[in-house]
């Protein structure tokens, strides 16, 4: 295979030769026809690393106080989603159906999306509304904006003008053939602040972000740092309280709505942001931009906050903004860190180390593990991202490492490359637990979806104390597999 | 306000929250478990992603992952190609499933032509599912078109020698099948395939050598059933093995259509009945008089209502999520009140009314139940709880019921 890794610059020592004897793979293992493995030259899509874009646009409207996504298809869309989200959560997650059958796919969605409208603001009273478009819609051909006036004017005559009042709509077009999970999320993002934002023209300081598939711990480490650097901060699509919060009880009030997540106002005033930042560039990068270019508030788009370097960009750039300086506290986490990483480098150094997840993590993954003087060797970005090659290439040339980059290819690709080319630790989703089992290498989970392991979304992975813990996950991993029986450590 | 009733089988109401699911959702339950075949989705990226999780287990699964120029343009040459490969990648399967989706069925995608060129081409049997998820009411519309595209595979066979039956509708969730698998050998009695939980392509083609199809799950595999009785004089029989009286029931049924000793049918209940009964005697007075509420697919409603009326649970409500009319009939006399798709908000209507001590419903919902503060059990269940079915089974449900009860985390909510 191919001799990816550079020549370490340490004199006369190569990493080829501090590595532990890599072990035959099983007998059973029948390699595939050599010609039908890369991606791009298959017809067949074996075990995606990504899915569809309606589940980017549900993520983001669960983030929504009182939201409810109104999926614009067939009653399947809605269940595997749901079923998606109880198995990563554990939480029950509200998504309504336009529940398209025979009828709707001759006739077009008018009606169901006319009468779905008017039962859920109905029975369920939601401040807002996502119409979230599936393939079906998309290839009928439906004019979802015409027929949410109509469905608007219908509900008005019925129920008399303050109706209107009750309920807002954002309608994202999602058609799953045109992206991935990712790419529904930008748009969301986009259509969101498209939909709501306004200028009142009396500018304040607050900031705001745009998170990107972060999990509530992420999101809660995030606000602990803004509340330490003092400065007003406003998460958009904040899952943090909607889809990670406690047992209740019987509630007041039913249909039951977890309390937090983003309010409508806070959408609305983001017009007068003192600025917005998009924590992952391919996942709400674009609505940064829009509202840069619409409001002309100042947009930042950094990749997300894992590791050192990423997240002294972040502090740096909201202390800029803000003026308001990186207090001591946080000098303190940092400090923890950085001894964390000089206290477990004899594990982690020169460690080669295989990365799988959607472009924004697999980038800042990518950066966290060359800190840890980790080598990268194969790196699958799920959906196909010519910024997160990019940013790829940038970390690993500053470190002087050529790892393989599957952009936007499968997890069989993947897979191959890593049978023949055994790394020291995995770093995927859940969806690469087989092959971890399969070449005897551990599995350090993150990303999404993790949903075979428990409290992986409380548990940060993002800032310096999420960067502490991160590490220990990996350096866990390598001692549990690569030094099982030493006993200086127990 | 009361709670509303609603009957069966009728489709559900746009934006009325229902937990039902599509058409391919399942097809790809039934046939997702098949050994030696291909399984091809024609479709988005999406339903590749999402049909891979077969009863929580990922299945191997090939996709087409249409773009939007296929969409236009026609996805057929790239099916064509990616069949092809699948084979190549696969080289010892004997078949292909080939699945159409929603995009695949509005564009009218020729699948069978394809289906018949490839045939030729490989000498291997590809099946169509013609499975938009639009295509009908719930996914028990997808059990249905499974099922009528297995039937035919089915080619006759010459008898067994040894009494051998099949297990029709029966999915083998977390190893019920094992159980029912080893009760039947204790008399002597072969199974052949387990139709759809553990079986391979070659032998549903053999399916005819079996004496008796036993079937499981009426509402998903009785057509199938009937047909084969019409085509190839195998008789079937509707058996369930959820419960005690229940099992004892079936097993004597399987006794007598297949000319067993009787005595040594007694004997096998007799003596699993002693045992069962002693592991989860001092359980029983726990159960006594408590209050379930049970909201589920569909077949396993009046099993499931038995088994707990047989522990002395009372079950104060019932719903199926896409329930027929026979599964409602069978349910009925067990439950309080019985009603179909519930949407979340009717749900928690439900638990807020009826303050159940129990509840019992399926993997997505329970975390609602959960989240409420209710003792929640789903179902159908996890493999580390074991297999439900049989005499074992209903051990394993009594120890489950016992961890849920007795969970002290209950007791502490109130501060």
């Amino acid at each position: 295979m191919i001799n990816h890794v550079s020549e370490i610059p340490i004199e006369g020592i190569t990493y080829k030769q501090l590595r532990i004897e890599k072990k035959p793979l099983t007998p059973e293992y029948v390699p595939p026809p050599p010609e039908l493995v890369p991606a791009a030259k298959r017809a067949v899509c074996i075990d995606p690393s990504r899915t569809c874009m309606p589940f980017g646009a549900m993520w983001a409207t669960l983030g929504v106080h009182r939201a409810i996504p109104f999926v614009q298809g067939a009653q399947g869309c809605t269940t595997y989603v749901r079923y998606t989200f109880s198995r990563v959560f554990r939480e029950p997650a509200s998504i309504a159906t336009a529940s398209f059958h025979e009828d709707a796919a001759v006739f077009g969605g008018r009606k169901n999306l006319i009468r779905g409208v008017r039962n859920l603001v109905c029975r369920y009273k939601p401040e807002l509304i996502a119409i979230v478009t599936t393939c079906s819609s998309e290839v009928i051909g439906d004019d979802i904006q015409s027929f949410l006036a109509e469905a608007l004017d219908l509900m008005e005559e019925e129920f008399g003008p303050e109706v209107l009042d009750l309920t807002k709509f954002v309608v994202v077009n999602t058609p799953s053939f045109a992206g991935s999970h990712v790419e529904g999320y930008n748009r969301a993002a986009r259509e969101f602040l498209k939909a709501l934002s306004r200028k009142s023209g009396q500018p304040s300081e607050d900031l705001y972000f745009i998170p990107g598939f972060l999990m509530p711990g992420d999101l809660r480490e995030l606000k602990h740092l803004f509340e330490l650097m003092g400065v007003s901060s406003h998460i958009l699509f904040d899952i943090s309280d909607t889809l990670d919060c406690p047992l209740v009880g019987m509630p007041n009030r039913i249909p039951y709505y977890p309390p937090g997540g983003t309010r409508v106002e806070e959408f609305v005033r983001a017009g007068d942001a003192k600025a917005i930042f998009a924590l992952s560039p391919d996942a709400g990068g674009a609505g940064a931009k829009w509202l840069s270019r619409r409001h002309k508030v100042p947009a930042f788009v950094l990749p997300m906050p894992i590791g050192v370097g990423n997240t002294d960009e972040l502090l740096k750039t909201v202390s800029e903004v803000s003026g308001r300086p990186i207090p001591e506290a946080i000098r303190w986490e940092r400090g923890i860190l950085l001894d964390a990483m000089a206290d477990t480098l004899h594990y982690t150094m020169m460690k080669q180390v295989a990365i799988c997840g959607d472009p924004d993590f697999a980038a800042a993954a990518t950066r966290f593990v060359c800190e840890l003087g980790m080598i990268p060797t194969y790196i699958l970005v799920g959906t196909k991202s010519s910024s997160a090659a990019e940013e790829i290439w940038k970390v690993c040339e500053e470190y002087n490492y050529k790892p393989v980059i599957m952009n936007g290819s499968d997890q069989f690709e993947w897979e191959y490359a890593l049978k023949n080319d055994k790394p020291d630790v995995i770093l995927g989703h859940s969806r690469c637990v087989n092959i971890s089992k399969e070449i005897k290498v551990p599995l350090v989970r993150f990303g999404f979806p993790v949903y075979d392991r428990i409290g992986y979304q409380r548990e940060p992975i993002v800032g310096y104390r999420g960067g502490e813990r991160f590490l220990a996950r990996i350096v866990n991993a390598i001692l549990d597999h690569h030094y099982p029986d030493d006993r200086t450590h127990q | 306000m009361p709670l509303r009733i609603k009957p069966c089988g009728l489709a559900s109401e746009p934006g009325g929250m229902t937990q039902r699911s599509c058409v391919y959702f399942g097809a790809r339950y039934v046939l997702g478990p098949i050994r030696e075949a291909v399984h091809l989705v024609h479709g988005p990226v999406g339903c590749g992603y999402y049909g891979a999780m077969v009863r929580g287990e990922a299945k191997d699964l090939f996709g087409t992952a249409l773009t939007a120029g296929e969409i236009i343009f026609g996805g057929l040459d790239k099916l064509r190609k990616a069949l092809r490969e699948a084979f190549a990648l696969r080289p010892s399967a004997r078949g292909a499933f080939l699945y159409a989706t929603c995009t695949t069925g509005l564009i009218g995608e020729d699948l069978a032509g394809l289906a018949r060129e490839i045939e030729r081409e490989s000498r291997r049997r590809i099946v169509v599912v013609d499975c938009p998820g639009f295509s009908g009411k719930s996914q028990a519309g997808g059990h249905a078109v499974a099922y009528r595209s297995l039937l035919n595979l089915v080619r006759p066979f010459s008898k067994a020698e040894h009494p051998t039956v099949n297990l029709i509708g029966e999915y083998n969730v977390a190893g019920e099948a094992r159980e029912i698998k080893r009760l039947l050998e204790k008399l002597g009695v072969k199974v052949h395939t387990v139709l759809t939980g553990d079986t391979r392509f070659s032998e549903i083609e053999r399916l005819s050598r079996a004496h008796l199809n036993l079937l499981f799950c009426g509402s998903t595999a009785r057509e199938f059933a009937s047909a084969l009785k019409e085509r190839f004089g195998l008789p079937y029989l509707k058996v369930s093995f959820y419960g005690l009286s229940a099992v004892g029931a079936s097993l004597r049924k399987v006794g007598e259509a297949l000319g067993l000793s009787s005595a040594k049918v007694e004997g096998l209940i007799r003596e699993e009945e002693t045992r069962t009964f002693r592991e989860i005697r001092s359980w029983l007075k726990l159960f006594e008089g408590k209050r379930v509420l049970v909201v589920l697919g569909a077949g396993r409603l009046g099993p499931l209502g038995r088994m707990l009326r047989e522990l002395g649970f009372e079950v104060i409500g019932a719903a199926s999520v896409f329930g027929s009319s026979e599964d409602h009939r069978e349910a009925a006399p067990f439950s309080g009140f019985l009603t179909d798709d519930p949407g979340d908000d009717e749900f928690e209507r439900a638990l807020s009314m009826l303050k159940p001590d129990l509840v019992i419903t399926n993997a997505r919902e329970q975390w609602r139940a959960v989240k409420l503060g209710f003792p929640t059990l789903s179902f159908p269940q996890e493999r580390r709880r074991g297999p439900y079915t049989g005499y074992q089974g209903f051990v394993n449900f009594v120890y489950s019921l016992v961890r849920v009860l007795r969970a002290p985390v209950w007791r502490l909510k109130a501060l």
